[in-house]
């Protein structure tokens, strides 16, 4: 204790004595993460585009990205064909819109989609510790125009997923870019009226 | 009587007596299982039957529901709860409807997947077909599940993967929640596990039910303790009933054998106000239970636990020979002499009751012959000690007992006596209206499981899609491979009473297991190399894939035309091979393949699809038509053998009494009261059972013995007020003991107490009527 107590002290003084140098890089990713928890609800119009090896042309569809503290998330394709997602607490559940079937499952059974689910929603609740169990974060820009960095940490998600940034500014998500080991890679543009 | 003489007998039923104590306690099993009761069939359906209603995949199920928090919460538990139960080794499977655990399966699925799908046929690989899969295969990638199924698309282009999966998917009409199945309210999650012990094993089955209790407890410990209390399991099925059963009989036996002991104890010693003697008119019971026990060990190798229940009404019975003996007794007079004065009558009532227990020995339902042993023994014992072991035991010892004689009088044979005949008229009329619904066939009757324990089986079953345990099909052949095949021929069939709405769904070895000739049609149905690449090289014409994406399927195309058929051994240690090893039964003429069909919503429209398949040599087995036949013929049986018992008594009497009029003096009473006794059970509404016979044939040993004493000619009034108080007080202990049995929850103990309490009161009525008026 003795050790450390003055070099701790030291530290403070520093911090204290130096005003403008705290404050240069005070916008760092627990305040990202605090302003994101912030949100109550949050909709968006979004466009997806998704490379995949298997196909010989990109797919595009599009519809409304939205999200509700604290742990729902829908995502409604209205186009080319209705079909909605909805993530909510630990059951995800797919219905698709031409045949009316739903399908459920739970999350806590499938790691590597656990982690997909939770790289979008944990991101829009500003849930860290949540972000950090699946992924190393690494916050660049400013907060006008940030990106965040997600590395899978676990072998079980590293097997499919490389990485995976989102863009923002403020409290808005604009881009989510999701590339696979494949090289299958999801583009999703998202804007905010 | 001899000193030595006496001696010598009393030192050989001491032997006797010890030895049955040794077999009884030391060398005897106790039988609780429901179905050791029942009677072995005579041919092989019934006995496949029988041998499902004991080891019958569908009797070792045990359906469970989590009920009392919030779906999220019932989720969590239903997961925890699979978590751990799939570690104990005495159960084959445990499902809560999560895909994603069966890791062994999705193996030998993707790996067979050419030989196991029904799709596989020549046209499935051919463009046009292929045209259409790919088109699917492309919109389901491109869809929000695409992220799950991408991997599997470049092997599996057609879908048999999935294809499958919903075929073994165990009734996949259950409603999903978070995951898990649940009940349409979304009050229940629900859970189905299958026991590897037969589920009419109610001691292992009692072991299981307690561990899942134990697990149970412990998952709900991990909820918050707010919540801890609300959360409950509800278990059912088969082994729950049999474990509950079990309890019921175990308690029931010893309870009520006691109360019904202490009450006659009280009555005998209110009576002669004497602990010896009320001691002494014991030493028949005792003698007659532990030699009666002893010997249906022996002879069964093991007493069945209602057996032993029934052991209650053998007191009710034979305490009433040493009564009579006691009681006959003057004040100053030794018990000897009295025996000797009524020793005709009384060995003319432990005949005539030896010979109606005679009727239910030869009954072939081994349940029956076992009661009729244990009730032949008894009494003949009983009556042996009485006769010639009481004499020596009260020795020089007189009765000093403050009630003599009776205090007022009975007046046997006075004008009431007219009321008879008509009564017994008006009671045969009254069976004769309700012929046709005199019978109960339903074996579920006997079960002592309650009304609302039937009801939540009911419930859990039709939530759960299980099947149904009434109707289940068989196929047979001389080895697994004709019967798998004989099974396979009706898939179409099947396919089409699904589709009419009559049942839900089936199921059958032959889904996970196909034939190998089945494996090899489709094997041969697999285009070669050069086929398949020009075939899909067409069909990919304008489709959204790469050319090169489906090289993965092509190879795997050829590797399954060459690969070994799928064998029982690859399915081993699977919950796969458990399902296969459940459906498909062998015995001493080969396999059986059975058919179990879940979701029957329409009984009528199934019995007529039924017949249908019958023509195509299928064997239909439904439980209840099947087993109430079975009940039918035993009961049938019974009654004739009843029928020869009475005749055999006729006789007796005759012989004995020498008087065709004493005789009729004798049997009318008791036939009297016994059909007034059936007549108002029946009127009551309640339905005779096959018990219900063993209870009449009771009733008419213990009438007879009334009938025969009120008929007695004695030498004195003071003989006949002793010879009705002996009466009055038999009548007392019997009506007691019996009347013990109604509180029994067992629907046997409590329909044999009812009907004898009854019918033995009927009976001492009318042959008081009907009795000869002493001069």
């Amino acid at each position: 204790m003795n050790k450390i107590y003055p070099f701790s002290l030291l530290l403070a003084l520093l911090i204290l004595v130096q005003p403008g140098l705290a404050r240069a890089e005070s916008w760092d990713l627990p305040q990202l993460m605090a302003s994101l928890a912030q949100v109550q609800s949050n909709e968006a119009r979004f466009t997806e585009k998704k490379t995949m090896a298997l196909l010989k042309a990109p797919v595009e569809s599009s519809g409304i990205l939205s999200y509700r503290r604290p742990d729902h998330v829908e995502k409604h394709i209205l186009r080319p064909k209705e079909e909605s997602l909805v993530i909510d607490g630990d059951e995800v559940s797919w219905k698709d819109g031409a045949s009316g079937k739903k399908h459920s499952l739970r999350l806590q059974n499938n790691p590597a989609l656990t982690a997909l689910v939770e790289s979008l929603r944990a991101t829009l609740a500003g849930d860290l510790p949540a972000l950090r169990r699946y992924f190393a974060v690494k916050l660049q820009g400013t907060q006008a125009r940030w990106t965040l960095t997600l590395t899978p940490a676990e072998d079980t998600i590293r097997r499919s997923l490389k990485t995976m940034s989102i863009e923002g500014s403020g409290t808005q998500v604009s881009v989510i870019d999701i590339v696979e080991v494949g090289g299958d890679r999801s583009v999703m543009v998202l804007q905010h009226d | 009587m001899t000193k030595l003489r006496r001696r010598f007998l009393l030192c050989a039923w001491i032997s006797a007596l010890a030895f049955s104590a040794w077999i009884a306690f030391a060398h005897t099993r106790i039988f609780t299982d429901l179905t050791g009761f029942l009677p072995t069939a005579p041919d092989r359906t019934q006995q496949l039957l029988l041998d499902q209603l004991r080891d019958g995949p569908a009797s070792r199920l045990i359906l469970l529901a989590i009920e009392g928090d919030t779906p999220q919460h019932l989720a969590d538990a239903s997961h925890a709860l699979t978590e751990t139960l799939r570690q104990d080794k005495r159960l084959a499977f445990v499902h809560n409807g999560e895909l994603d655990t069966l890791g062994v399966e999705r193996d030998i699925l993707t790996r067979y997947r050419y030989l196991l799908s029904p799709a596989v046929s020549a046209e499935h690989f051919q463009a046009p077909a292929l045209k259409e899969s790919l088109q699917k295969s492309a919109e389901l990638l491109q869809s929000s599940a695409g992220v799950l199924l991408k991997p599997l698309i470049p092997l599996d282009p057609t879908g048999e993967v999935p294809r499958i999966a919903a075929l073994w998917t165990p009734a996949s009409t259950i409603k999903m929640q978070e995951g898990v199945w649940f009940s349409a309210d979304s009050k229940r999650a629900l859970l189905i596990t299958q026991t590897n012990a037969s589920g009419m094993d109610a001691v292992q089955q009692q072991e299981i039910i307690s561990a899942l209790q134990q697990h149970f407890l412990a998952i709900q410990k991990t909820f918050p303790a707010a919540k801890e209390g609300s959360l409950r399991l509800l278990m059912s099925g088969t082994p729950v009933f049999a474990a509950e059963s079990r309890q019921i009989i175990e308690r029931d036996s010893w309870r009520l054998s006691l109360v019904a002991a202490s009450l006659v104890l009280v009555v005998l010693l209110v009576v002669y106000r004497s602990l010896s003697m009320t001691v002494l008119a014991f030493v028949p019971v005792a003698a007659g239970l532990l030699v009666g026990v002893a010997v249906v060990s022996l002879v069964f190798g093991g007493v069945h636990g209602i057996t032993l229940a029934f052991a209650a009404t053998l007191i009710g019975e034979t305490v009433d020979y040493p009564n009579y003996a006691f009681l006959h007794t003057a004040r100053g007079e030794a018990v000897k002499n009295a025996l000797q004065r009524i020793g005709p009558t009384l060995r003319l009532a432990v005949l005539t009751t030896v010979l109606s227990s005679t009727a239910l020995l030869f009954s072939s339902f081994s349940g029956l012959s076992q009661l009729g042993l244990l009730s032949l023994v008894g009494v003949a014992v009983a009556g042996i000690t009485t006769q010639f072991i009481l004499p020596v035991l009260a020795g020089a010892n007189v009765t000093t007992r403050k009630i003599e004689a009776l205090p007022f009088k009975l007046a046997p044979g006075n004008s009431l006596r007219h009321a008879v005949l008509p009564l017994l008229l008006l009671a045969l009329a009254g069976i004769a209206w309700q012929h046709d619904k005199i019978w109960n066939d339903d074996l579920g009757s006997l079960s002592p499981v309650s009304e609302q324990a039937k009801a939540l089986d009911q419930q859990l079953r039709s939530q759960l899609g299980a099947p149904d345990i009434r109707h289940i099909l068989m196929t047979s052949g001389k080895d697994t491979e004709q019967a798998l095949r004989n099974s396979e021929l009706l898939q179409d069939d099947l396919q089409q009473i699904v589709k009419d709405g009559i049942i839900g769904g089936f199921d059958m070895a032959a889904r996970y297991l196909p034939s190998q000739e089945l494996q090899r049609q489709r094997q041969a149905a697999l285009p070669d190399a050069e086929n398949l690449q020009n075939q899909l090289q067409q069909a990919m014409t304008g489709s959204a894939f790469r050319e090169d994406a489906f090289l993965p399927f092509l190879h795997d195309v050829q590797a399954s035309k060459q690969q070994a058929l799928l064998r029982m051994e690859d399915l081993r240690g699977s919950s796969i091979g458990l399902k296969v090893q459940s459906l498909l039964l062998h015995d001493n003429q080969g396999a059986v393949a059975l058919i179990t069909l879940s979701g029957v919503t329409d009984s009528e429209r199934l019995r007529k699809a039924i017949a249908g398949l019958q023509a195509k040599g299928v064997t239909a087995i439904d439980l209840k038509d099947d087993t109430s036949h079975l009940i039918n013929g035993y009961r049938n049986q019974s009654l004739i053998l009843s029928g020869v018992g009475i005749l055999l008594i006729a006789l007796l009497l005759l012989l004995s009494l020498s008087s065709i009029r004493d005789t009729v003096r004798v049997l009318y009473p008791v036939l009297t009261g016994t059909v007034i006794c059936v007549a108002l059970t029946i009127l009551r509404g309640e339905k005779l059972t096959l018990f219900h016979l063993v209870a009449l044939l009771l009733v008419i040993g213990i009438g007879l013995n009334y009938a025969l004493f009120f008929n007695r000619h004695e030498h004195s009034a003071d003989d006949t007020r002793r010879n009705h108080l002996s009466l009055l007080v038999c009548s007392l202990t019997t009506f007691l003991s019996f009347g013990t049995l109604m509180l029994s929850r067992i629907p046997v103990l409590h329909a044999i107490g009812q009907t004898v309490a009854l019918g033995s009161l009927l009976c001492l009525i009318c042959a008081c009527l009907l009795a000869k008026r002493n001069p």
